[in-house]
C-alpha cells in the first residue's frame, strides 16, 4: 500500500536549515495497521503529511496505493487525498455551522464525479451508522462530546471509502475510556473491511493495538520499516 | 469542483459571516447608491437641457460673423457666405445630417394684439417672429384637427380655400365683414381684414413651450397673472399689425393679419410667434425690396446627438471638403456646451461615487483577509479533503461575489429611492422655475447593469489578494503545524 524510499525532508535554509526526515524507506502492506511512534519532533506527524499528500517538498520517492505522489501535480494530489486516503485529526476540524450529515458529506463536494443527494444523504447515513451516530445526522457538531466528534470525523474520513486512513494522535484529545472506544473502532474498521491504518501517537495504548509499531527518533525509522 | 457544491458551500459560509459581511458591504452599497443617483441625475439633466432647453440634434446655422472692434457683423457681403437656396444642399450632403430646415426672420416691425379672451383684457405688445419650414413640425406638436401649411395663395394647382372662402386673384377671400365691429361676423379660424373688408382665413402660429415655461415659472407668478398650460393657448387668436412698433414711426403701410395658435413646439422662436416660411418671405417682400433669396438661419437636422460635434465642425470648417465656413448660432454653440458640461459634471460625479466603492473595496479586502485568517484551519481541512487551491480561490471569490451583488442590488434600491426623495422633496419645497421637472432623473436597465457590475468588479478586486492567499494555504501547516 505504502512505498517510500530515501524520503528526506528539511525546512529552511543555510545555517538555520534543520533536517526532519533524513533517508526514510518504508513500507505498509495494504490492511495492516500500523503505528508510529516517537518523541515529540522525531518527524511523525510529517511522515504522515507526506504519505497523504499534504505536505509535497520532499526528496525521495513515495508511493502510495500505485501512485507516485512526486509526479502529481496540485489537482493530483487533490484527486489523490478525496479518493485514496481518509484523514482523522487530533483537533477533530469539524465546521460548527454545518450539521453531522453535512459535515461528513464534504469530500462529496470535491469529487470529480457527481452523485445524486439521494444516494449522497444515503452514504452519510451508512458511515454514520457505522460510527454509532446514526441519530445525529441533523444535529450540529457542537452537542456531540469529544468521543463522538472524533466519530464524527473518521466518519468523514470514511466517506469517500478510502483505502488508505491516516489519524494523527486521534486520541489525544480524549479521555482514556472514549480514546480505547475510538481504537476499539479502528480496529474493526482494519479488520472487517480491510483498511490501512497509520495511526501517529506517542500514547503506548494506540501501539498496543497496532499490527506492527514503527519507532522514530530524530527524523530516522530506528524499527519496524517492514512488514 | 463543480458549481452546485461550490454554490452551496459558499451559501453555507455566507450564512455563517451575514454579519461581517453586510457591515462590510455597507460601503459597496453607499457608493453604488452614489453612482445609480448621479448617473440617472446626468442622464435626466440631459433630457431635460438637451430636449426641453437646448435641442442638441437641431443646429442652428448662420452666416459666418466679424468682429470690428465692439461691433459683430453678420453676412458681410462678400466676406460671408451666403445662407441661400444654394448652400441647403450643401449642407444637406455633410455626413450625419438628416435634414436642413430654412428659417427667416420678420424683417419687419410688427406689434401682437390680443382680445379679451385669455387674461381678462386686450392687450397688444411688440412681437418678434420668423417663418420656418412646415416640415419641421411634426404632428403631435400640433393640436389635433389643426394644420400648419403654406397656404398663402389659391389656384388651380393649390389646395382649395375651404367652405365659406373664395379664390379670387390668387387668395382664399370669404364674406364681406366690418373690421371695426367685435367680435367680427366671420367663420371660425378666420378674421376680418381692414385691407380687404373681407373675412380671410387666420395665419396658422406657433408658439414655444419655453416661452409658456418661461411665463408660467417667472411672469405669471411675478405680476400675479394666470397660468397657462399648452392646451389652453392652442386656438387663441391675435391680430398681427405689420409694419407697426412702439418704437419709433411706423415702417410703410401698416398691414394686419389674424393669426391663430394651431401647436405648441420647440421649433417655434422663444419669443415671438413662428409661421410657415412663405408666409413671412412674403411680408419680408412687403417690407424689404432686397429680401430675397436669402435665409436668416438654417436649422440642420443631425441624426444622431453622437454625430452633433462632426457636423458642427464641418459647417464651421471653410477649407475642408464641403467649404462651408458657416457658423453656429449661439444657441447651438451653447447646447454643445451644455451637453458637454453635463457629461463632464456627471462623470466628476461617478468619479466621486467610484471612489467611495473603491474605499470600500479596501474595506472589503480588510475583512475577507481577517475572515479567511479565522478559517485557515478550515481551508486546510477543504484541502485535506480533497480541494484544489483553484476551489479553495473560487470560493472565496465567489463569496465576493454574492457580497457585490448583494451589495449592488441595495445601492441600486437606495441610490432608486434617493431619486425619488430627491424629486419628492423638488416638488414640495422648491418654488416654480421655468422648466423645473416632475423628476430630475432618469432611470434606465444600463445604470442597474453598470451598478451591478461596479458592485461586483470591486468585491472582486477586494478580494482577489485575500483568495490568493487562501489558496495558498499549505494544509499541513494549518492542520498539523508541521
Amino acid at each position: 500500500m505504502i512505498e517510500i524510499s530515501g524520503l528526506s525532508k528539511s525546512y529552511g535554509q543555510g545555517a538555520a536549515r534543520r533536517e526532519v526526515l533524513a533517508g526514510i524507506d518504508l513500507q505498509v502492506a495494504g490492511g495492516e495497521l500500523v503505528s508510529v511512534e516517537g518523541i515529540s519532533g522525531c518527524g511523525k506527524t510529517t511522515l504522515l503529511n507526506l504519505i497523504g499528500g499534504l505536505d509535497r517538498d520532499h526528496t525521495g520517492r513515495i508511493v502510495v496505493g500505485g501512485c507516485d505522489l512526486g509526479t502529481l501535480d496540485d489537482r493530483g494530489l487533490a484527486r489523490f487525498r478525496n479518493e485514496t486516503v481518509g484523514f482523522v485529526f487530533q483537533h477533530f476540524y469539524l465546521l460548527d455551522h454545518m450539521t453531522c450529515g453535512e459535515n461528513v458529506l464534504l469530500p462529496s463536494f470535491f469529487a470529480d464525479r457527481p452523485t445524486p443527494a439521494a444516494s449522497l444523504r444515503a452514504r452519510a447515513q451508512e458511515v454514520l451508522g457505522r460510527v454509532g451516530l446514526a441519530t445525529r445526522i441533523d444535529d450540529l457538531p457542537t452537542r456531540l462530546s469529544g468521543g463522538q466528534k472524533q466519530r464524527l470525523a473518521i466518519a468523514r474520513a470514511l466517506f469517500a471509502q478510502p483505502r488508505l486512513m491516516l489519524c494523527d494522535e486521534p486520541t489525544g484529545n480524549l479521555d482514556s475510556a472514549t480514546g480505547e472506544q475510538i481504537l476499539e473502532l479502528f480496529r474493526t474498521l482494519n479488520r472487517e473491511e480491510g483498511l490501512t491504518l497509520v495511526i501517529v501517537t506517542h500514547e503506548p495504548r494506540v501501539s498496543a493495538v497496532a499490527q506492527r509499531v514503527i519507532r522514530m527518533e530524530d527524523g530516522k525509522i530506528v524499527a519496524g520499516a517492514r512488514p | 469542483m463543480k458549481l452546485r457544491p461550490l454554490g452551496r458551500l459558499v451559501r453555507q459560509n455566507l450564512r455563517r459571516n451575514l454579519a461581517s459581511l453586510l457591515l462590510s458591504s455597507l460601503g459597496i452599497l453607499v457608493g453604488i447608491a452614489a453612482l445609480v443617483f448621479f448617473l440617472a441625475l446626468g442622464e435626466g439633466m440631459k433630457q431635460i437641457v438637451l430636449q426641453r432647453i437646448f435641442v442638441v440634434d437641431y443646429l442652428e446655422v448662420v452666416p459666418k460673423s466679424y468682429d470690428v472692434g465692439v461691433l459683430r457683423l453678420q453676412g458681410i457681403s462678400g466676406l460671408s457666405r451666403a445662407l441661400d437656396d444654394e448652400a441647403l444642399p450643401r449642407l444637406q450632403r455633410i455626413p450625419g445630417v438628416k435634414a436642413v430646415y430654412p428659417k427667416l426672420r420678420f424683417a419687419f416691425k410688427s406689434m401682437g394684439w390680443v382680445a379679451e379672451e385669455l387674461i381678462g383684457r386686450s392687450f397688444q405688445f411688440e412681437i418678434f417672429g420668423d417663418g420656418i419650414d412646415p416640415a419641421l413640425v411634426p404632428a403631435s406638436d400640433l393640436a389635433p384637427g389643426e394644420t400648419f401649411a403654406d397656404v398663402t395663395h389659391c389656384g388651380p394647382d393649390l389646395p382649395p380655400c375651404g367652405a365659406g372662402f373664395a379664390c379670387e386673384q390668387g387668395r382664399c377671400l370669404g364674406a364681406v365683414c366690418d373690421p371695426a365691429r367685435r367680435p367680427a361676423s366671420c367663420p371660425p379660424r378666420s378674421s376680418c381684414l381692414a385691407e380687404s373688408g373681407r373675412c380671410e382665413p387666420d395665419v396658422p402660429a406657433l408658439i414655444s413651450p419655453h416661452l409658456v415655461e418661461l411665463y408660467n415659472g417667472s411672469v405669471a407668478g411675478a405680476f400675479k397673472l394666470p397660468k397657462f398650460s399648452a392646451e389652453t393657448l392652442v386656438g387663441l387668436h391675435g391680430t398681427l399689425r405689420l409694419g407697426r412698433s412702439f418704437a419709433g414711426r411706423d415702417e410703410g403701410r401698416v398691414r394686419e393679419r389674424g393669426v391663430r395658435v394651431v401647436g405648441v413646439s420647440p421649433a417655434a422662436i422663444t419669443f415671438g410667434v413662428t409661421l410657415p416660411i412663405s408666409y413671412v418671405r412674403e411680408y419680408n417682400g412687403w417690407y424689404r425690396s432686397t429680401a430675397g433669396g436669402g435665409y436668416d438661419s438654417v436649422l440642420v437636422q443631425v441624426a444622431t446627438n453622437d454625430q452633433v460635434p462632426e457636423v458642427a465642425a464641418a459647417i464651421e470648417d471653410k477649407e475642408g471638403r464641403h467649404g462651408l465656413g458657416f457658423e453656429l448660432a449661439p444657441r447651438s454653440r451653447e447646447a454643445l456646451q451644455a451637453g458637454v458640461m453635463i457629461s463632464v459634471l456627471t462623470l466628476v460625479f461617478s468619479l466621486i461615487s467610484l471612489l467611495i466603492v473603491g474605499l470600500s473595496a479596501i474595506h472589503i479586502a480588510h475583512t475577507f483577509f481577517m475572515n479567511l485568517s479565522e478559517r485557515r484551519s478550515e481551508i486546510g481541512l477543504l484541502r485535506a479533503l480533497g480541494a484544489t487551491r483553484r476551489d479553495v480561490r473560487a470560493m472565496v471569490l465567489l463569496e465576493s461575489t454574492a457580497v457585490g451583488l448583494g451589495g449592488g442590488l441595495g445601492g441600486w434600491g437606495l441610490g432608486v429611492l434617493a431619486t425619488r426623495l430627491a424629486d419628492l422633496l423638488s416638488a414640495s419645497y422648491l418654488p416654480d422655475f421655468p422648466y423645473k421637472p416632475e423628476t430630475y432623473f432618469q432611470l434606465a436597465p444600463a445604470q442597474l447593469g453598470i451598478a451591478l457590475a461596479v458592485a461586483i468588479l470591486f468585491c472582486l478586486l477586494g478580494a482577489w489578494l485575500p483568495a490568493s492567499r487562501a489558496a495558498g494555504v499549505d494544509p499541513a501547516v494549518s492542520l498539523t503545524g508541521r
